[in-house]
């Protein structure tokens, strides 16, 4: 069969607006239904990769914290962490405390940095004695802006008025974003030796924060890296100090959304079969409406293999100009998703006010090797069936 | 078999469900002569011609020609006896409208990827030879009649059939484009020396050939 048979083929369908019209449909039909899963997928994912690199950007790779509470930098750590070649790394004392702005008070968490501790977290970090860094959504809320003035509230256990907060003022010098909602709503960057002289800590501390040495950049392949790191640390420090990877706080969330993603995918095939069924529809109708064309075919010496084959290459150019339909119309719903404003999401509840769509390869691999399955299981079953009609039958109907 | 015998059909029998179109046909046909199958309708001339080019198998029987059984042809080989060695004249005219006359007369030779130069200068002489030269970059719609069935008749003899299958080749034309059509497909199956099978119920056609199968409910009354 040479490629002029297809033309030829394909000229018979193209020759008139209906069929034309119910061709365009169907390829329509099946890229958006293609693009619907894509998408779903691709929300899922782009959560999942939203959520941890907000997380990440809150704690670095790593978190460290001793089962004692606080504890010194001795030299001893130091040289222990070297052994695991965790040389950059960040001291830092989280706690609790209320804010207080304009006779309004808010519970957050406050985190005494390091001057090194923007870098692991790839913020800007950098803080002048006394001055404090907030998440954008505490700034929102209370309508703080840079230059404005709160109060943190601590408690001072052990010290001679327990009972009564330690008051400090501190000078917004920065607005953080981090992409997830509870840290930008909750999070308190201040400088390390203001706090631990405040709390009376001398230089200790009770938490670092490290990113792991990985090398040149290695995408997903980073989370396998980083669980195994924590498992080789446990295992080290496993008595004094535990480890926590970044997305720990929130795994259930991120599990939940992953197996709602196979659900999700497994339920949505059946908007993928119900658009083959258009394509099945148009064979169909291509058999009724154009029987004297494709049966004159057969009757010049068109072997019905040979016309199988013509209706499998059209099926599979129907699937493969879908497929590419589909990435037009997935580009389409992240820009909607990213830029219109009917789409943001109630962040409080999400955890982020937007989510972009990521699709890896194989995410569009996978959904587009499932609509082949699909769109071929269906064709081969139509052909078979067609297989009984009777060529001359066919003539005949159309002859008479 | 003879030398000369091309077609040997043997008992051959076709049901559609309980209708049987043919009730144990045996006939002999020598190469490069010329029949014709006449009959009410319904008496099964028809299937019978299409049980020779290949479009349909009988129920039982043989349909050997050229000494091979049509009925033991994969559908491939079939396909390929249909191209290269059977040419069809239907009643309709039945030329594609998306397509202009030289491309419908070029179809076979497209479909069984045998298309080359020599095909087409044998569609345009032929086109000259029956007065259509004129119309083949039009399509059929802009055709007589008489005009869509030459260009039906050249399609039909594009590929140099050794077998060409005429069923009720004029039935749709007036009796003067009747005459000229049937004398035209005469003349190119002899030239050609195809062997000419003609379906009709047209008794003035009947007349002029000399050897005639008459058939009746299925099977063949003479022969």
């Amino acid at each position: 069969m040479k490629l002029t048979n297809f033309r030829l083929f394909l000229m018979l369908f193209l020759d008139n607006a209906t069929t034309k019209k119910f061709l365009i449909g169907v390829w329509v039909g099946l890229g958006f239904s293609i693009a619907v899963i894509l998408s779903t997928i691709g929300i899922m994912d782009g959560f999942e990769r939203t959520l941890r690199y907000g997380l990440k950007k809150s704690s670095g790779d790593v978190t460290m914290q001793s089962r004692h509470g606080f504890f010194q930098n001795t030299p001893r750590l130091k040289a222990d962490l070297a052994e695991e070649k965790i040389t950059n790394y960040s001291a830092l004392v989280q706690t609790e405390s209320f804010m207080i702005f304009d006779d309004e008070s808010r519970g957050v968490i406050v985190k005494a940095i390091e001057p090194g501790y923007g870098k692991i977290v790839e913020l800007p970090l950098d803080l002048s004695p006394h001055s404090a860094a907030i998440g954008s959504e505490i700034a929102k809320i209370n309508n703080i802006k840079i230059g404005d003035e709160i109060v943190l509230a601590f408690a001072k256990g052990g010290a001679e008025f327990k009972n009564m907060p330690s008051l400090s003022r501190f000078k917004v010098e920065r607005i953080v974003s981090h992409g997830v909602y509870q840290k930008d709503a909750r999070t308190v960057y201040v400088r390390l030796d203001d706090i631990q002289s405040i709390l009376n800590l001398s230089s200790r501390i009770n938490m670092i924060a490290f990113n792991i040495d990985r090398g040149q950049f290695i995408g997903d392949h980073d989370l396998d890296l980083i669980k195994r790191k924590v498992e080789s640390l446990d295992l080290k420090f496993g008595l004094d100090f535990y480890f926590k990877p970044y997305w720990r706080e929130f795994s259930t969330v991120i599990q939940a959304a992953q197996a709602e993603k196979v659900l999700i995918s497994l339920i949505l095939q059946l908007i993928v079969v119900i658009s083959i069924f258009n394509v099945l529809a148009f064979i169909y109708f291509i058999n009724e409406k154009k029987a004297k064309e494709l049966f004159l075919f057969k009757a010049l010496g068109l072997s019905r293999r040979a016309m199988n084959l013509l209706w499998i290459k059209l099926v599979l150019l129907i699937w493969v100009a879908s497929s590419a339909l589909a990435m037009v119309f997935v580009q389409v719903f992240r820009v909607l998703l990213l830029k219109v404003s009917l789409f943001e999401l109630p962040a409080e509840v999400y955890h982020m006010p937007r989510i972009d769509i990521y699709l890896a390869w194989g995410d569009y691999a996978l959904v587009f090797a499932l609509a082949l399955l699909w769109i071929l299981l269906i064709t081969y079953y139509l052909l078979w069936k067609m297989k009984n009609k009777s060529l001359l039958e066919g003539l005949r109907q159309e002859f008479v | 078999m003879s030398s000369n015998v091309i077609i040997k059909i043997e008992n051959v029998k076709k049901y559609y469900g309980p209708s049987h179109a043919l009730n144990g046909v045996s006939v002999t046909m020598n190469e490069g002569e010329e029949y014709l199958i006449r009959g009410a309708s319904g008496s099964g001339k028809s299937t019978l011609l299409y049980l020779l080019g290949g479009l349909d198998r009988p129920t039982e029987g043989k349909v050997i020609v050229n000494q091979k059984n049509l009925v033991d042809l994969s559908d491939d080989d079939l396909a390929l006896y249909r191209n290269r060695y059977v040419g069809f004249v239907f009643q309709f005219h039945f030329l594609l409208s998306s397509m202009n006359c030289l491309e419908n007369i070029l179809l076979p030779s497209r479909l069984g990827g045998v298309f080359s130069e020599e095909v087409s200068e044998r569609a345009r002489h032929l086109a000259k030879l029956l007065g259509v030269e004129h119309c083949l970059m039009k399509f059929p719609y802009e055709l007589s009649g008489g005009e869509q069935q030459r260009i039906n008749i050249i399609r039909a003899l594009s590929l140099k059939p050794k077998l060409l299958l005429c069923d009720e080749p004029t039935g749709n034309l007036d009796s003067e484009n009747s005459a000229k059509v049937i004398q035209l497909i005469r003349t190119l199956a002899k030239q050609y020396n195809a062997t000419l099978v003609v379906v009709t119920h047209d008794p003035q056609i009947a007349q002029s050939f000399s050897q005639q199968l008459l058939m009746r409910d299925g099977v063949l009354v003479t022969q």
